[in-house]
């Protein structure tokens, strides 16, 4: 039956997606960026609204929170997949509201507002049927996917605005956002970059390796020189796994210490973070993400994979929208999410 | 014939307090005027909405907490914010008290929203730092402790009127281990605690808090000493103030009613709140979700544009 058969190779392509997540964790699959793995959920997410069986919006949302919750579940580190769930969830809700016909501003926020305003409670079942929302839906994906797929060229679009000719930049580890970002600002520039190798994994050195390549004048310290030379340097440009609600980071071990180090000598710290990064958690338990290396039998040495670094230590984020202050981070956010899927 | 309606309204609001001490004080008002509403005799809206201005202006002349006049506002822009189209008088007074009925139930839950969203801040094991006493803030602990978390909490005694006491005994009633502390040891007792949470009488535009006295103290011995300072709040309380030092709250919040009344020269009178700047606070939490201090002005746009 052509029914079953989509619904077994749907429910292929997700366990599969859902081994390859568990295998990032342990480092034996293929390490991904997050923007592949971005990616890749909001096609899986296309691909269960197009193939799975569903009446109404209501049922729709039901089964991509479920999936959605097994996916967080499988690496809960991975924080972009279970942001491209919420953006999809908000694409059904204003889909829908636009198939209802009622205005699709703020009408769902909770606000003092609407506390104010609304005559009696507004619970909205999503019960109702339109045929053409499933096709509404995928076409508003698709342009969830192009955007997705722009986000590194509109972040480097903006290097020239930030970097300036004979400027000493830092960077920590590897992102890839920065070094689009420093190699576009490198056509038109002349400047110098500081690399902090980040140990245990020294991702630094294929970073300094790759910007070289593009006649960038690099420099690799290790991670304990960052405060040393801090004093010469005039900005500090950093990538991150996540943006927190608060206007927080969650990035590489280390970038704690970068920032303190910027803050003192009143650098600018600069985030350079695409907006399917931003997450709605405010608390993400750190300290499930180590990293045990045994140096003697008898040592063990804990290693913590990330850092959390406070909204205050932040000067400027740039994203594919544009630069913003850490104070902004929750008015995007209600632009992005829906309260309600805050919580999958 | 007025002071007599206003002096019932006034015995309705403390009948109120006495009979649910647990209740908000911004919520016993909005019941007292929800009543008054129900028995206005005035033949015009008008006359309606003037009547429901001098009973809130006779309500913070008893009780001058800036609750009570933010909720009072609030209520009235709340009523008063829909369609009043109908010729019959009594068709708009019944939409009127309608809408009062749905504000009332709306804002007694919101206690309870509070609570939810802010106890899972709360770790294991933390040692919690919070000022006077807070019915909100009760409500957090309750949550968490419900929650089979274990903690321990600091108050401060907050003088002048011993308020701290009152929510030790209460922890105590929870089985929380509680201690009692001197507002001045709140410098000497900031290296032991993981975080702050206190309560709030209302919250600025600015996204500060307006709070018994001794709050800013205690926010700033935290920026010192880098421990989150959390602030639990309903969102009846946000206010259209914007005080830019403690000079600006105005005099009829800082003192309590009766001495406002009697009293010739206020210098010599300790003020009851003092405002704590938003560049103290780390998060705020109401039933409207958990705001960054930023967050707090955009929502009263939201409100009163």
């Amino acid at each position: 039956m052509p029914g079953a058969d989509k619904e077994t190779d749907l429910s292929e392509r997700i366990e599969s997606f859902l081994s390859e997540l568990k295998r990032c964790g342990s480092g034996a699959g293929s390490l991904r960026g997050s923007a592949e793995t971005a990616r890749e959920t909001t096609a899986l997410l296309r691909r269960i609204t197009a193939q799975a069986r569903w009446g109404n919006a209501g049922e729709l949302m039901e089964i991509i929170r479920k999936e959605g919750r097994r996916m967080t579940a499988a690496q809960p580190s991975e924080t972009t997949v279970g942001n491209m769930i919420r953006r999809v969830l908000k694409i059904i809700r204003e889909e829908y509201a636009r198939s209802r016909g009622s205005s699709e501003e703020t009408d769902q926020q909770e606000s003092l507002h609407k506390l104010l305003t609304s005559g009696g409670s507004s619970e909205d079942n999503f019960r109702q049927h339109f045929t053409h929302l499933k096709a509404n839906v995928i076409e508003a994906i698709n342009e969830l996917l192009t955007e997705l797929e722009g986000t590194t060229d509109n972040i480097s679009m903006q290097a020239l605005e930030h970097i300036h000719s004979n400027e000493v930049i830092m960077t920590i580890g590897r992102s890839r956002t920065v070094e689009a970002f420093l190699k576009d600002a490198a056509r038109k520039r002349k400047f110098h970059v500081i690399v902090a190798e980040c140990a245990p994994f020294c991702q630094g050195h294929e970073m300094a390796t790759s910007l070289c390549k593009e006649d960038i004048e690099t420099t690799v310290i290790p991670d304990a020189a960052i405060f040393a030379v801090m004093s010469r340097v005039n900005k500090v440009i950093i990538g991150t796994q996540t943006v927190l609600a608060n206007g927080g980071l969650r990035a590489v071990n280390g970038t704690h210490t970068l920032a303190l180090a910027a803050k003192h000598h009143s650098t600018p710290l600069i985030v350079c973070a695409p907006m399917f990064k931003l997450s709605p958690q405010l608390v993400i338990l750190l300290y499930k993400n180590y990293f045990f290396v045994l140096i003697l039998s008898k040592v063990n040495a804990h290693c913590p994979v990330f850092d959390y670094v406070p909204p205050e230590l932040i000067t400027l984020f740039i994203s594919n929208i544009g630069g913003n202050a850490p104070s902004y981070i929750y008015r995007l956010m209600s632009e992005l999410y829906h309260p309600e899927d805050h919580e999958l | 014939m007025e002071k007599d309606t206003t002096q019932k309204l006034v015995e309705y609001f403390r009948a109120q307090i006495r009979e649910d001490p647990d209740v908000a004080s911004a919520v016993a008002a909005i019941r007292s005027l929800l009543e008054f509403l129900k028995r206005d005799q005035s033949e015009t809206i008008l006359g309606l909405r003037e009547n429901q201005t001098k009973a809130i202006q006779r309500l913070e002349e008893t009780d001058s907490s800036v609750a009570v006049s933010s909720g009072g506002e609030l209520f009235l822009r709340f009523i008063s914010l829909t369609s009043l189209e109908h010729p019959d008088l009594s068709q708009c007074k019944n939409v009127m008290i309608e809408r009062g009925e749905l504000f009332l139930k709306k804002i007694s839950l919101s206690r309870g929203k509070v609570g939810k969203l802010c106890h899972t801040f709360i770790k294991d094991g933390a040692k919690i730092l919070t000022h006077s006493s807070s019915r909100v803030v009760l409500k957090v602990l309750e949550n968490a402790a419900a929650d089979n978390k274990r903690f321990t909490v600091y108050v401060t005694e907050s003088q002048p009127d011993s308020a701290g006491k009152l929510m030790a005994q209460k922890l105590h009633n929870l089985n929380i281990p509680v201690t009692v502390v001197l507002d001045a040891a709140v410098g000497y007792i900031m290296e032991k605690v993981d975080l702050v949470i206190v309560g709030a009488e209302g919250v600025v535009e600015s996204g500060g808090v307006i709070n018994k006295i001794g709050t800013y103290q205690m926010a700033v011995c935290s920026k010192a000493h880098n421990k989150p300072f959390y602030v639990v709040a309903e969102s009846f309380k946000f206010v259209r103030l914007y005080p830019l030092n403690q000079q600006d709250v105005p005099d009829r919040f800082k003192y309590k009613a009766d001495i406002l009344k009697t009293v010739k020269d206020l210098n010599q009178e300790h003020p009851m709140i003092d405002y704590t700047p938003p560049s103290l606070i780390t998060l705020l939490f109401t039933d409207l979700g958990v705001l960054t201090p930023s967050a707090v002005s955009d929502e009263l746009i939201k409100l009163y544009l």
